[in-house]
């Protein structure tokens, strides 16, 4: 390997695709035997990828920071699978800090989630669980060349064609966001050429 | 007199300072005035003193001891007369003709006999130049006056007619009694256009050839007359002084005399101008016109004020017409195609109504003139209130079609196209708040800022100079880089290319391009520095080049790799991140308007393509907002307004 490890490819980024969220069930007679009295939710929050593949080979580990009231609330999760499961009542904000392996002598990443519980959709009223999941990249821009090499070992960036319900973040989706946007970029210049017009009338009216 | 006499008449003591001074004055007071010289040659010795003699001298004994410190030496000297080694050029004041008969006197440069006795042209002879009219007899008048019609018709069907007209042309010239006749007429007319001076000899050629050949004896007769006319012109010439040229007297004698002789001629056929209405214009009447056209070169008002024939009342655009209309016809009747025919039109209501015009225009109150103005300046007011609005308006929509940026980066990735990319952004800037700036434009302050600029490039002329000198010695980067630097500078003003574009980017910011040069080891600095980056990038494109060979598009795709040309931080972070924010009220109305296009704040699915769209969106959501904004201050000035 050439140059020492700290050395960066510039001009290149390299993305992977994760995926992050919490789901949550109402907690009925099944309680674990721990839990509190008052806490009525039983949730995880995860980090994995969209296919559920193997991060670890470029994620050390995943901290989760729950809300104060928890006892030890910096929750170290080592190991894959990247997720914690707690019972709970309310919702907060979860920050999740991604460390990656050595190799690639990347800071922290650090983000947040907020928890949800409750179903904010009322169409559905009787869900039974809650998801709150979203879809990010990772971009590692300009990485070390040791961990360029480690990330070209896996085609990380790959994407189910179709949406399941396992998985709804694939590349039909993508393309459907894609096809939303651009509808709405053709709107906004609609509306755009019609303000033109009537600022050039206007002024026209003016001089 | 010495200052010691006094001394001694007022009892007086002279400090005694050396022996040598008291020797000097007991053989002052010994002498009393006798040997004056003596002592003052002991007072010049004693300090250095310039020598004086006469009436100065004398002055200066009065002073005595009390020598003024400083001798104030008349140092004033009046200017030095002029030496000049050439001779003084001779000068002769020479005879010269004023015009053909009068001779007066001027100054010339050079000798007596280098000019010769012989009077000669006047310089400013050439510059008298005479307008050339159409001349012609009583017949021709009659003929080509004869069609009106159909003159008027050819001129109206010019190019379908053009043959029929020349046939009539034809016919026309064969009409008179004798072809000879016409021949000379024409001859004569032909010679006609030429220069007034040439004229005099013409009229004596054909006075000479033409009874030759002749057998008319009206045509001889014509001649006589006109030889006559020529004898007569000699000796009425001088009583005729009053008008400026003789050409023109000449002519102007000529004319009337001959509209006199065709008279005696033709009275018998003829019917004398007093029984005619005074509208109908008679051929003598013409001559007449012509005459005086001639003679006052056209000069309308002065040949209006001057007509006076047989009492008939003309007013200048009657006989403005009439000039015009007889001149018409008889070029028509010459050459029917001649394409300077149009500009014999007179338009005599167009004229009317000018003068109309111009005599309301003059006969305005002092009222209503000022009434006038006032509105004028009223009207420039809002002008440049409009004016003002419309900049602002346009500096707005510039800013809404300011181009946009999706063009590769690639043309920006050597140091080379930033520092371009960068002068060429610091302009725009420049520009559009020099517009704002230019709104009262005061074309005084415009020049001045052009003279501190020219100052100021003149300064930096200078001081180039020295600092390409002192770059040369302060350099210690070797001498190669000294002679870099020097070759730098020498080469900065004429070249406006790459190292000026380098240069540009110490230098925009005075504006100017070719201003402040920063001084040379500092500019080196840069200059390294930039190419280092810019050698840097280089390889760095290449080695990730290098490094990605292996990989097709698919591949890299899968993979998730991708190249930018972006000055991105080398680190980690989530894509999502990467999507713009904007000030609070910005973000807010962008919010706002996502939400109508019932799109998320956030894409669900935030991957590098969704981003790009995401962002295109986001950019024209911000000019929709702009343009609402204006939309809305737009309303509200005119509500204002109303």
């Amino acid at each position: 390997m050439a140059g020492p490890p700290s050395k960066r490819i510039k001009t290149i980024s390299v993305s992977r695709p994760v995926i992050y969220g919490n789901t949550a069930k109402k907690m009925g007679d099944t309680r674990p035997p721990n839990a509190p009295a008052e806490h009525t939710h039983i949730w995880t929050i995860f980090l994995r990828g969209p296919q559920n593949e193997d991060i670890s080979y470029y994620i050390k580990q995943v901290v989760f920071k729950l809300h104060d009231t928890y006892p030890n609330s910096t929750r170290i999760i080592n190991a894959p699978p990247f997720e914690l499961t707690e019972t709970g009542w309310g919702e907060f904000d979860i920050n999740i800090k991604i460390h990656f392996i050595e190799d690639a002598n990347e800071k922290v990443l650090s983000f947040y989630h907020r928890l949800r519980l409750h179903p904010y959709d009322m169409t559905q009223p009787n869900q039974e669980e809650i998801k709150s999941i979203f879809y990010d990249e990772l971009v590692f821009n300009e990485p070390n060349e040791q961990f360029f090499q480690i990330l070209m070992t896996k085609p990380g960036n790959l994407l189910p064609s179709n949406k399941t319900d396992q998985c709804p973040f694939s590349k039909q989706l993508e393309i459907e966001e894609i096809d939303r946007i651009n509808d709405g970029i053709k709107e906004v210049d609609q509306q755009i050429e019609e303000l033109k017009g009537k600022v050039a009338g206007k002024v026209k009216e003016k001089s | 007199m010495s200052s010691s006499d006094i001394f001694d008449v007022l009892n007086i003591k002279q400090k005694s300072k050396s022996p040598s001074n008291d020797s000097s004055l007991a053989n002052t007071t010994s002498s009393a005035g006798g040997i004056v010289t003596g002592g003052s040659s002991t007072l010049t010795s004693r300090a250095p003193k310039p020598q004086v003699t006469g009436m100065q001298r004398e002055l200066y004994n009065l002073l005595g001891e009390n020598q003024p410190s400083i001798i104030v030496q008349p140092t004033s000297k009046f200017k030095e007369s002029l030496k000049s080694v050439t001779k003084s050029s001779p000068w002769t004041q020479a005879r010269f003709k004023a015009n053909k008969r009068l001779v007066l006197r001027h100054w010339v440069k050079g000798s007596k006999d280098l000019l010769g006795e012989e009077p000669q042209d006047s310089s400013f002879a050439k510059y008298d130049q005479h307008m050339s009219l159409p001349e012609f007899t009583k017949e021709e008048y009659g003929l080509f006056m004869a069609e009106p019609d159909r003159d008027k018709k050819e001129d109206e069907k010019k190019d379908t007619e053009k043959d029929e007209k020349k046939d009539a042309g034809k016919n026309e010239g064969k009409k008179p009694s004798t072809v000879k006749d016409d021949k000379s007429e024409e001859q004569s007319k032909e010679q006609e256009p030429k220069i007034d001076e040439n004229k005099e000899s013409v009229d004596k050629v054909l006075g000479n050839t033409e009874p030759k050949g002749s057998d008319d004896a009206e045509e001889k007769k014509e001649n006589n007359n006109n030889t006559n006319n020529e004898k007569s012109n000699e000796v009425s010439g001088n009583d005729k002084k009053e008008t400026e040229n003789i050409s023109t007297t000449e002519q102007a004698n000529d004319e009337p005399t001959i509209a006199d002789n065709n008279d005696n001629n033709e009275t018998p056929e003829d019917q004398t101008p007093e029984d005619q209405t005074p509208e109908e214009w008679t051929y003598e009447e013409v001559e007449y016109l012509f005459g005086l056209c001639r003679t006052y070169d056209l000069r309308w008002f002065v040949i209006c004020d001057r007509y006076s024939f047989n009492d008939i009342k003309r007013t200048i655009e009657e006989l403005k017409t009439e000039f015009y209309l007889v001149s018409r016809k008889y070029f028509q009747s010459k050459n029917a195609a001649d394409p300077l025919l149009a500009s014999l039109e007179y338009p005599l209501e167009k004229e009317l109504e000018r003068k109309k015009y111009l005599e309301r225009l003059l006969s305005r109150s002092a009222a209503e003139i000022a009434e006038e103005e006032a509105l004028i300046i009223e009207s420039r007011k809002f002008e440049m209130g409009a004016k003002k609005m419309l900049i602002e308006r346009e500096s707005m929509l510039r800013l809404l079609d300011s181009p946009n940026s999706d063009k590769s980066v690639a043309q920006h990735l050597t140091s080379q196209g930033i520092s371009q990319l960068y002068s060429s952004l610091l302009a725009d800037k420049a520009r559009k708040r020099k517009h704002d700036a230019t709104v009262p434009e005061n074309p005084w302050m415009k020049q001045q800022q052009q003279f501190v600029q020219q100052k100021q490039q003149l300064q930096q002329l200078h001081e180039r100079k020295p600092d390409v000198l002192t770059a040369a010695n302060l350099s210690t980067n070797g001498s190669s880089l000294s002679s870099a630097t020097l070759a730098h500078n020498i080469k900065a003003p004429t070249t406006s290319s790459s190292t000026n574009n380098i240069n540009n980017d110490g230098v925009t910011n005075t504006g100017s391009d070719q201003s402040m040069v920063p001084p040379p080891q500092k500019k080196t600095k840069k200059q390294k520095l930039e190419q280092q980056t810019a050698q840097k990038r280089k390889t760095e494109v290449a080695y990730a080049e290098d490094l990605l060979k292996d990989f097709n598009d698919e591949e890299k795709k899968s993979l998730g790799i991708s190249m930018h040309g972006e000055k991105l931080t080398p680190g980690v972070f989530l894509r999502s991140t990467k999507i713009s924010t904007f000030k609070p009220a910005l973000q807010n109305k962008v919010y706002s308007v996502l939400q109508e296009l019932k799109l998320p704040v956030r894409p669900a699915m935030p991957s590098k393509a969704v981003i790009e769209k995401q962002e295109e969106l986001l950019k024209q959501i911000v000019v929709l907002t702009d343009l609402k904004k204006s939309l809305d201050k737009l309303d509200a000035e005119k509500a204002v307004a109303q």
